[in-house]
């Protein structure tokens, strides 16, 4: 059986049922609310913020690593028609990743405003004209306007939304500065979405913004989530019984009986939602295992594994080995993809056959591409000495000196691991030498966990370790 | 009130900086500026407040007295501030 011919078609599906979630529901906002997966208890908590949210003018932090589902899980909130009114609140959204420029991100949110105070019937007219150049005065005057305006004449409470503000990086605090003194009112609350370095940032900066937006605030956090259940919601688009009216619009070529997508799902054994709820997809445990650990539950991640795992499963039907029927209620066949695979597929190093040209979107890093003398690998020893020494001191430059690597060679991968292009490695940053004496690393290390995850799950890898080679010695013995 | 004290210590950085104006301070000069700040958090601030904590940071014999408009700022005891309170004060 092969799928080669229709591949281009499946990879359509996918590539559609994979998107993220805002994205996906753009044209439908109920089908967001039919997709959006879990978070049940977070969301009633964010509720009962939310009813005494206009007595008490509370700020709110969402807190989650990258791709946990942050944006969505507001927005879910935002889409929420019946919640919003009923608790009489006006939401303003400033979503820095939709703009990518400061500017129009403010002027979007100065515009906005002065609509709500329009709806009011307490229009602003102190107001310039909304350029570039008259920003700061604009809001310093709408801040102007608020202060003015008592609570019974504001009508519904505002909500600030601040989301994405993690691109921001080292504009961050002179572009939060504008949102500051909104921060600091009762008759406003902000609600700012934000992965754990960025959180950490706050802490550190000033006791101002950490009293306003970290610690004197209600917050939610939020835990990755099972992989296995979401990518089988995702799949279910096809087979939703609902979904006929609300994709017709969108995609009603996947929604034929004959259509390519349901037989591909019938492949696995599934025709409706129950079979589908029971089926463990072409994925064993190990292998949903290795999803969650090495993306740190980043399900934008994941879903890019997934998506290129599915691809490579049709590709190969006939050659990787199924697995029987179960008494889990597993309906069969079902593939087994395991690490053996893993490798195969997210690395460089393999010969490519004629069904494998397509770009892949996921990439494994090799850690045996620089080596020393000795056969070590120095990005391995790099990540060890981050671990175990935290700064970059003399101490660290002076043990990986013993390993056999050149100081020269070391700050090279020092500015890789720095990089947040090279997802899988350490998001590390690199504070300049005049602020603090010695340049600090484990920071950031420590708090997304992912360059650890990263080192364990590889070292007890056999085939990691065929197709690369030998990691060398570790650090650690040498110390000892 | 730690906050508007960082606040009145931002504003007196700002000010020696400036060279042309004297290291003296009206109370209602603060104000105004404290104001312009953040229009939302001092609406209601009073001067007796702003006194009460410009002293704190700035603890010079003319800035006590009772019926004292004008504050002095100096720049060692700015400094002094600066440094007690420098884990509240982020890089410039």
């Amino acid at each position: 059986m092969s799928y080669f011919d229709k591949i281009d078609d499946y990879k359509l599906f996918f590539t559609f049922s994979f998107q993220t979630l805002r994205k996906l529901s753009q044209e439908d906002k109920e089908l967001f609310n039919d997709l959006f997966y879990n978070r049940t208890p977070e969301y009633h908590r964010i509720i009962s913020m939310l009813r005494n949210i206009k007595n008490r003018g509370d700020n709110i932090l969402i807190i989650g690593d990258a791709g946990v589902g942050k944006s969505s899980f507001t927005y879910r909130i935002l889409y929420d028609n019946k919640l919003i009114n009923d608790f009489n609140l006006y939401p303003l959204i400033v979503d820095y990743g939709d703009c990518l420029n400061k500017n129009i991100c403010l002027m979007n949110f100065i515009s906005d405003m002065e609509r709500y105070f329009k709806e009011i019937n307490n229009p602003i007219n102190t107001l310039l004209n909304n350029t570039e150049k008259n920003i700061d005065t604009n809001i310093h005057g709408l801040q102007k306007h608020l202060s003015i305006l008592s609570r019974e004449n504001l009508q519904k409470h505002l909500l600030i939304f601040l989301d994405d503000f993690d691109y921001l990086e080292e504009n961050l605090f002179s572009f939060l500065k504008n949102f500051f003194p909104f921060a600091s009112s009762n008759k406003i609350s902000v609600i700012l979405s934000v992965r754990p370095p960025l959180y950490s940032a706050i802490e550190c900066y000033d006791s101002r913004y950490k009293i306003f937006f970290t610690s004197d605030v209600q917050r939610i956090e939020l835990q990755p989530m099972t992989t296995q259940k979401l990518l089988k919601k995702r799949l279910a688009v096809v087979l939703h019984p609902e979904s006929q009216n609300i994709y017709r619009t969108i995609v009603s070529k996947f929604l034929n009986e004959n259509s390519v997508y349901k037989k591909l799902l019938s492949i696995y054994g599934i025709t409706n939602i129950e079979q589908l709820e029971k089926i463990h997809l072409p994925f064993t445990h190990l292998y949903l295992n290795f999803m969650n650990s090495i993306t740190n539950g980043n399900i934008r991640e994941i879903f890019e594994i997934a998506y290129d795992s599915l691809v490579y499963t049709l590709l190969h039907y006939d050659d990787i080995d199924s697995i029987e029927e179960d008494d889990d209620g597993i309906i069969a066949p079902r593939k087994n993809l395991d690490n053996k695979h893993v490798i195969l597929l997210f690395t460089e190093n393999q010969t490519l056959t004629h069904k494998d040209k397509y770009k892949r979107t996921y990439r494994l890093f090799n850690l045996n591409e620089f080596k020393s003398r000795n056969k070590n690998s120095l990005i391995y020893n790099v990540l060890e000495a981050i671990k175990i020494y935290e700064y970059l001191n003399v101490e660290f430059y002076e043990s990986l000196e013993m390993m056999g690597h050149s100081k020269d060679a070391i700050n090279k991968i020092v500015k890789i691991i720095s990089n947040k292009k090279n997802r899988l490695i350490v998001p590390a940053k690199i504070i300049p030498k005049e602020d603090r004496e010695t340049t600090l690393l484990y920071e950031h290390y420590k708090t997304t966990m992912k360059g650890d995850y990263y080192l364990t799950n590889i070292a007890y890898w056999k085939e990691y370790i065929e197709v690369f080679g030998d990691f060398g010695n570790s650090l650690r013995s040498k110390i000892i | 009130m730690i906050i508007l004290r960082i606040d009145i210590i931002e504003i007196a950085i700002e000010l020696l900086s400036d060279k042309t104006i004297k290291n003296k301070l009206r109370n209602s000069q603060i104000e105004k500026k404290l104001k312009y700040k953040n229009p939302l958090l001092y609406s209601n601030v009073s001067r007796q407040k702003i006194k009460s904590e410009f002293i704190k940071i700035f603890p010079i014999h003319n800035n006590k007295k009772k019926r004292t408009k004008i504050f002095k700022i100096s720049k060692k005891q700015l400094t002094k501030a600066i440094r007690y309170y420098s884990y509240t004060i982020g890089k410039k």
